[in-house]
């Protein structure tokens, strides 16, 4: 059984279709990152898997459970953060996480617990007392985490949810979702593709409501990223960038200093040495040469197409 | 049960936070305290109007006067600040966003809609409770006794009245996405309910609004059978009210 399971799905604005019969599938304790480009209805599907918005046509499933919009059946499941998170500005951040732990009915001394936890991981102890509407964006994104993570979900979607982070504050909320996938089931959609790299085992790919592809991350660098070549020059290498452009084997090239990135089409031209035959006529040292891994990004573009 | 209460806690203490009970408190209390004051010195503020030539009498001030104006007031300045004040019950949890938390938890919309209803019946029932005896206390001791059982009937009623204004603004407020538009939709219900039952004749007897004309046969009579049949319509639009905000809220999106 799946944790999340979309079937058919789409969601129509008058004329504007924001999501096209889309289907995916989430397995249990896998990190799945949601990508697409901006207006791709990554947050409109979200938003009806947690019962916000109504389908036009399709069923969705949490852990089993149909989602039925106006009803709360599936909520006990979910934890969900929506993207810039609201939440009532004259409560403090500690009454609002108890006002969460009383809907789900907690004890007294699981509440005083769960919230100690919480408050803790989202680094809030000190500010706890404070009125939200004192916060800033990355404190409510933070308390956002901590109420979506208060009733132990089994499965947790999160909309752009470190978008309004700095790079402490990114870096602190991806541990947390690292370490949630032993045990539960995440669904994050973010344009921080840096982000996917390092914490989903899955992505699913949506452009103009449409499915583009749903797979392991690993399985989809393997068959859709361009091998990059990465060569560092001993000198400026500008006057050989247009050179290299024209190289049938080269599908993009980009230049940061002394170092090239270059975009392959396939795995042959390294096989046959084409790219380093063909640097060594030019008249600049090559210090270094070497193949890197494909990332997200890469994946990304080449999926939905970005020109030479 | 549990969960109604939680939610009907949150509402009171976001009307304690965010002023709502602060307002309407001082202005009932101000139409409570007023009222016999008004009631007392209107007679002699006339007097010194009067010119050489020109004789004004008037009657001596009673307690019916301070309740005449009691109800003037609170059927005009304190309805009118109340159906601002509740406007936004619902209306701005949707343009605050604060809902779409809140309704991917366990909560039912059906729960939703009715801890609005019961925390602001709660409270404005509170507040108009303390005015009335107030007012009553201010005006024994300014004029005379007259009996408290049928006072406290007659505030039940206009209570009555009130909570059914309530109940249309909260009602506009789930069905409109502006506080304004909601506020304005309360207040034109107030305005209707003393019309339209008075421009028929059959449709008379049933009106809301006989509430405030009959409270001086109360005061003096106790209860008043006429009045059965406008406290049944009161009842009515009170819990339409309340359905129809439930059947609308079920089936609305929140929005973006």
């Amino acid at each position: 059984m799946s944790a999340i399971s979309v079937r058919n799905l789409t969601k129509k604005f008058k004329l504007f279709t924001a999501v096209d019969d889309l289907s995916f599938e989430v397995e249990k304790h896998h990190v799945v990152g949601f990508l697409g480009p901006n207006g791709a209805g990554k947050t409109t599907t979200l938003r009806m898997l947690v019962g916000l918005s109504k389908p036009t046509n399709g069923n969705m499933e949490i852990a089993g459970t149909p989602i039925v919009f106006g009803k709360s059946d599936t909520n006990i499941k979910i934890g969900y953060l929506p993207e810039l998170p609201s939440m009532y500005g004259w409560m403090s951040g500690h009454e609002y996480l108890e006002f969460i732990a009383d809907i789900f009915k907690f004890s007294e001394s699981k509440k005083k617990t769960k919230i100690t936890e919480l408050l803790k991981l989202v680094d809030l102890t000190d500010a706890k007392d404070k009125r939200i509407s004192t916060y800033s964006g990355g404190m409510k994104q933070r308390l956002g985490i901590a109420q979506a993570l208060l009733n132990d979900p089994e499965v947790i979607i999160l909309d752009e949810p470190v978008s309004a982070l700095d790079p402490m504050g990114r870096k602190e909320v991806l541990s947390v979702i690292e370490k949630l996938k032993k045990n539960r089931t995440v669904l994050f959609s973010t344009h921080i593709l840096s982000d996917v790299d390092r914490i989903c085992d899955d992505v699913v790919i949506i452009n103009n409501g449409k499915l583009v592809v749903s797979s392991p991350l690993s399985e989809l660098k393997a068959k859709y990223a361009s091998p990059i070549l990465e060569v560092e020059f001993i000198s400026d290498p500008t006057k050989i960038l247009a050179t290299v452009r024209k190289e049938k084997w080269a599908k993009k090239v980009e230049q940061n200093g002394n170092k090239l990135r270059i975009w392959l089409f396939d795995n042959s031209a390294v096989k046959s040495n084409a790219p380093l035959n063909f640097l060594l006529t030019q008249k600049i040292v090559v210090l270094k040469y070497g193949l890197t891994l494909p990332e997200t990004e890469d994946l990304f573009i080449n999926l939905l197409g970005e020109e030479k | 049960m549990k969960t109604l209460f939680t939610l009907i806690r949150k509402d009171l203490l976001e009307q304690w936070r965010t002023k709502k009970i602060l307002i309407l408190s001082i202005v009932f209390l101000f139409v409570a305290v007023s009222s016999p004051i008004i009631a007392k010195i209107t007679p002699e503020l006339l007097k010194t109007l009067s010119v050489p030539g020109m004789t004004i009498t008037l009657p001596k001030a009673t307690y019916m006067d301070s309740l005449d104006q009691f109800i003037k007031n609170v059927s005009q300045i304190a309805l009118l600040v109340l159906v601002f004040v509740v406007a936004g019950a619902v209306s701005d949890e949707k343009n605050r966003k604060t809902l779409e938390i809140l309704l991917t938890k366990p909560v039912s919309r059906t729960l939703f809609i009715l801890s609005k209803f019961k925390a602001y019946f709660i409270s404005i029932t509170a507040i108009f409770a303390v005015s009335s005896v107030l007012f009553y206390l201010y005006t024994v001791s300014t004029f005379v006794s007259f009996n408290f059982w049928n006072f406290a009937l007659m505030a039940g009623n206009i209570l009555l009245y009130i909570l059914m204004i309530v109940a249309v603004t909260i009602m506009a407020s789930t069905i409109v996405g502006n506080s304004l538009a909601a506020g304005g939709i309360g207040f034109i219900s107030y305005i209707l309910f003393g019309t339209i039952f008075s421009l028929f004749e059959p449709l008379q007897k049933y009106s809301p609004n006989k509430i405030f004309s009959a409270y001086k046969d109360i005061i003096i009579k106790g209860w008043n059978g006429d009045l059965l049949l406008p406290i049944v319509v009161i009842l009515s639009v009170i819990i339409v009210s309340v359905l129809v905000s439930i059947f609308v809220f079920q089936r609305q999106e929140v929005e973006r």
